[in-house]
């Protein structure tokens, strides 16, 4: 295998690894808007109202994302709002955790208050950084295997 | 530029325009659809929590957000210390707040003791997805209606599901219970009409929101004037029921004591 072949192969990785993430958080949201809302307005950082409308229209945007993600359809642009999706995350996270909310992150469905005692806000943030890790790596290298970017527009994309 | 390599350019182009899709094409139809997807799904949600087919009535003499106060009729005194109650059907420890205090509550409410303001919350729904709390609210208020608020809630709670599921109560279960609350004839249709046309859903969804803007996100909480009640602690372990005496002590007086002060 050459070298090449090898980073596509790392590239379809990512991509799978993204995008089936922001498909089942969004799946997992996506029949629940009250629940979505709710969490969004639980990190309290934008007004009521607005808070319940990006709630809303979250799962749809995940889902989208992720769609694009796992076709490798525009990869490059796929990946960097996948990736600034998991940064705006892990900034929630964090803000909510050093302000001392007790919420749980509403990752894939739930969310709102919890106890302090089961909040999870490390490994949240680890985790989120790994996949938007995958994100990087995609806006740095968009080419991969297995991408309908590659049938579509044939190989002169691919080491772009 | 010699002439070579313009040649050169000229074919490699023209191949490449042969080979691939116009990627603008492609780009634009993309954008298109996930615009639509993103937009019509999130006009999709508002109808499904705030439901389009609704009525939305309010309880008479309360604004929307604001609690009901279902023993209103009784004038309790201005200085009657103020409780406040936050409720869903649909929570299970909601229905053991209910068995354990609920006859207490009522009659120091009925009697005018206290000022008793509900309200009802939809914490379930936003765990399960569905709507169901909030119907189950708004055919609680419908009861109140045909002046049947304290069997009705009572009712209703005993026949709560056993499990959280999006589904909620069952149809016929409102109707159980109105019936178990002694609505019949004329007053069961009314009820009944009312609890069909969700009346009072976006009423309960307001309140919800309300309560949430003011930090009460989980049930059931009791306040006595403004303090939350650790109501737990009025709960005999052993023989588990609650100390019936001192909760009236602490509503009637408006003063939770300091050990039983909920910090959360």
């Amino acid at each position: 295998m050459t070298r090449q072949r090898v980073l596509d192969l790392v590239g379809l990785a990512a991509r799978l690894v993204l995008g089936a993430v922001l498909l089942v958080a969004g799946g997992a949201k996506v029949g629940n808007p009250l629940g979505s809302a709710r969490a969004v307005q639980g990190y309290d950082v934008m007004p009521f109202e607005v808070a319940r409308y990006v709630g809303y229209a979250l799962p749809w945007v995940e889902i989208v994302i992720g769609l694009l993600l796992v076709l490798g359809l525009f990869t490059r642009i796929s990946a960097v709002l996948g990736t600034l999706l998991m940064f705006a995350f892990v900034v929630g996270i964090a803000q909510a955790w050093a302000r001392g909310l007790t919420i749980d992150c509403g990752c894939f469905g739930g969310g709102g208050q919890v106890a302090e005692s089961e909040t999870k806000y490390g490994r949240e943030i680890l985790r989120d950084v790994g996949f938007a890790l995958c994100g990087v790596w995609l806006v740095v290298r968009e080419s991969s295997t297995y991408s309908l970017d590659r049938t579509l527009f044939g190989d002169n994309k691919e080491h772009a | 530029m010699s002439s070579q390599d313009r040649k050169a350019k000229a074919a490699a182009a023209a191949s490449r325009s042969n080979r691939g899709a116009n990627a603008f094409v492609v780009g634009g139809i993309v954008v298109i659809i996930a615009m639509v997807v993103i937009v019509s799904g999130a006009i999709w949600a508002t109808t499904q929590s705030g439901g389009v087919d609704s009525a939305s009535e309010l309880p008479q003499g309360v604004e929307e957000g604001q609690p009901f106060e279902p023993y209103a009729g009784t004038n309790p005194p201005e200085d009657a210390p103020v409780v406040d109650v936050y409720e869903d059907f649909r929570c299970p420890a909601c229905k053991g707040f209910e068995q354990a205090t609920g006859e207490t509550i009522t009659q120091l409410a009925e009697d005018g003791e206290i000022r008793l303001r509900v309200h009802l919350k939809t914490v379930i729904d936003s765990l399960t997805g569905g709507e169901s709390s909030a119907v189950a609210g708004s055919s609680a208020i419908c009861a109140a209606d045909q002046g049947k608020w304290t069997e009705y809630h009572k009712a209703l709670f005993a026949l709560q599901p056993a499990s959280e599921t999006k589904d909620g109560f069952a149809e016929e279960t409102y109707t159980e219970a109105a019936k178990m609350a002694g609505l019949s004839g004329d007053d069961l249709a009314a009820w009944q009409q009312c609890t069909d046309a969700h009346s009072y859903v976006d009423y309960v969804q307001s309140v919800d929101d309300a309560s949430v803007q003011d930090g009460i996100t989980g049930t059931p909480v009791i306040e006595v004037e403004g303090t939350r009640l650790n109501w737990g602690g009025l709960i005999d372990q052993e023989k588990q029921q609650v100390d019936t005496d001192r909760l009236k002590q602490i509503l009637t007086s408006g003063k939770v004591p300091e050990d039983l002060v909920a910090t959360q």
